[in-house]
């Protein structure tokens, strides 16, 4: 054995590990090499030291520390945890996730009519009687007096509410959307003017019922904005001098931030009665569009209903008549063409909202 | 190097019953088990911890995420090995993780409680020469590569057997004899000057 081959031992003797051949060898060179000999006093000794040094001790309270960190958390703080930590990495990546959502939120919202408008005030009822509006059309020097006292027989609200769909009936595809219509009829008139005329709204239908008006109006015009009044229905312009200029137009934005202000009840109460009062779609084959909607203006207002005149590009008229006098209006309409109906109206005693498409 | 014949210390030890019936219990979810656990291997997890990484408060870290980690991870303790050698497997393997990533807080090591000579009351020339001592062997074992450091730690402090570091580390035994060997030539020759 040579000193190589015996200090490529030493870590084997220190443990050991050795063969009883491989001991004798060792001990034999051990005995006989003065330099292995130190060499191997010196090594045993090194490992001596690090086997002797003493043994760490963990610090106190360490077990506690443990069992308390091993204790399984309450489930909203392992889901804490779980969503926030690491929340270097985490909290950038969720922000940006709430600000995508909000933005698609908004998108969809914006370029879906249906969902704008049942989050929208009611709008006004459409009228036949031209008094009305012409009362509500605000003047520079006067300001408007609340609409509630404009028109004390107000409507019930949820009635109004049925004439929203007036608004929205039409499809996209055919129609533009109530808010563009809006904006198109009233160029300078902000759309909250449609929740302010929720109280003033024209001509009630004739079955509208007087209690309501006066339990919902203050709770609507609650909502009122600052800015100007003065939206006039369909088939009534006011004139444009005569909005008052010294308050801006709100922003569609700012209007749809008032409108959700409203009182949770109204708002509620708003969106049940337009679905409850879905308006009823019927398709006349007329010849001449413009003779059969005078005759159908002109029937449904005998009937004691009112009529919304089509927009030009619209070949929808809304129609409003008393649940008593449906079963004439389609006759009568029959007479003017080919009628078809989608459906029965309901049997209730609410007025009969028709949105009849003319072919 | 010579063959290494089955000696005390050297192969791997079979689990106790009493182990076994820990390890029984800790897979059944008895809490107080595993704080029998804990009880019964922190100064070890601790010491490894402390003795790789020189800081007590790193040291503290990596042992209680090593108890977090088996506590989490008892369903996948095949039972073969001691409960002892999982334990510094878990430890081993987050203490050179540490070291490699480079992200550690706490660079300086805490001199003073990394190693202690024994020594006997009553020797004041004999406790200046072993703290100095002390201090050497504590310069000597940080300064080890890494990879022999937690060989030569398991081996002559905490006393596992070649095939437990092997297999603690994933190393083959011939990896471990020579890691091992090294390190023990490395640490003599640093510290020369204490030896006749």
């Amino acid at each position: 054995m040579t000193c190589a081959d015996l200090r490529d031992r030493f870590s084997a003797r220190v443990d050991e590990a050795l063969t009883s051949e491989e001991r004798a060898a060792f001990e034999a060179h051990l005995a006989t090499c003065a330099d292995c000999r130190r060499e191997w006093r010196r090594f045993e000794l090194t490992v001596g030291l690090v086997r002797g040094v003493e043994a760490a001790r963990a610090p106190a309270g360490f077990v506690d520390r443990v069992l308390a960190a091993a204790r399984p958390h309450p489930w909203y703080r392992r889901l804490l945890r779980e969503l926030f930590v690491p929340w270097p990495v985490k909290l950038p990546l969720e922000a940006a996730a709430v600000v995508l959502v909000a933005g698609l939120a908004i998108v969809i919202f914006q370029r879906s009519p249906e969902l704008e408008m049942s989050a929208r005030a009611p709008a006004p009822l459409p009228a036949s009687r031209p008094s009305a509006p012409t009362a509500l059309a605000p003047t520079p020097s006067a300001p408007t007096p609340p609409a509630r006292r404009a028109v004390p027989n107000a409507p019930p609200v949820a009635e109004r509410r049925d004439t929203v769909q007036g608004f929205v009936g039409p499809s996209p595809r055919d129609a533009p959307s109530a808010a563009d219509r809006l904006d198109r009829q009233q160029p300078t008139a902000p759309r909250m003017t449609v929740k302010r005329d929720l109280g003033a709204g024209p001509s009630p239908p004739p079955a509208a019922s007087e209690p309501h008006a006066s339990s919902e109006a203050p709770a609507a015009e609650d909502t009122l904005g600052q800015g100007p009044r003065g939206h006039e229905p369909d088939g009534v312009v006011a004139p444009r001098a005569a909005e008052p200029r010294s308050a801006p137009p709100p922003s569609a934005a700012r209007a749809r931030g008032e409108l959700r202000k409203a009182p949770a009840q109204e708002y509620a109460q708003g969106v049940v009665a337009t679905r409850m009062s879905a308006p009823l779609e019927a398709r006349l084959a007329v010849g001449d569009r413009a003779t059969a909607e005078r005759e159908i203006v002109a029937l449904v207002s005998r009937l004691g209903g009112t009529s919304r005149p089509r927009a030009p590009e619209s070949s929808v008229l809304e129609l409003f008549v008393p649940r008593e006098s449906y079963a004439t209006l389609t006759t009568e309409l029959t007479k003017l063409g080919r009628l078809q109906l989608d459906r029965e109206p309901p049997d209730a005693s609410t007025p009969v909202h028709l949105q009849l498409r003319l072919e | 190097m010579g063959t290494f014949r089955s000696a005390p210390g050297l192969s791997g030890r079979e689990p106790s019953a009493d182990e076994a019936a820990l390890v029984a219990r800790l897979r059944a979810g008895d809490a107080r088990a595993f704080e029998t656990l804990v009880i019964t291997y922190q100064h070890r997890v601790f010491g490894v911890a402390l003795r790789m990484l020189g800081s007590r408060a790193e040291a503290e870290e990596v042992a209680q995420e090593t108890f977090l980690r088996a506590h989490r991870g008892l369903g996948e303790f095949r039972g073969e090995a001691r409960l002892g050698t999982w334990l510094y497997a878990i430890a081993s393997r987050l203490c050179l993780t540490r070291l490699a990533s480079g992200a550690r807080r706490h660079e300086r090591s805490d001199d003073a409680a990394l190693l202690r000579m024994p020594s006997p009351a009553g020797d004041a020339a004999g406790a200046l020469e072993r703290q100095e001592l002390s201090a050497a062997l504590h310069d000597a074992i940080a300064a080890l590569p890494e990879e022999r450091r937690i060989v030569v730690v398991l081996r002559d402090v905490e006393g596992l057997a070649y095939e437990e570091i092997a297999e603690a580390l994933g190393l083959e035994l011939g990896t471990v004899r020579s890691r091992l060997h090294r390190a023990r030539l490395d640490l003599k020759s640093k510290l020369e000057r204490f030896l006749p």
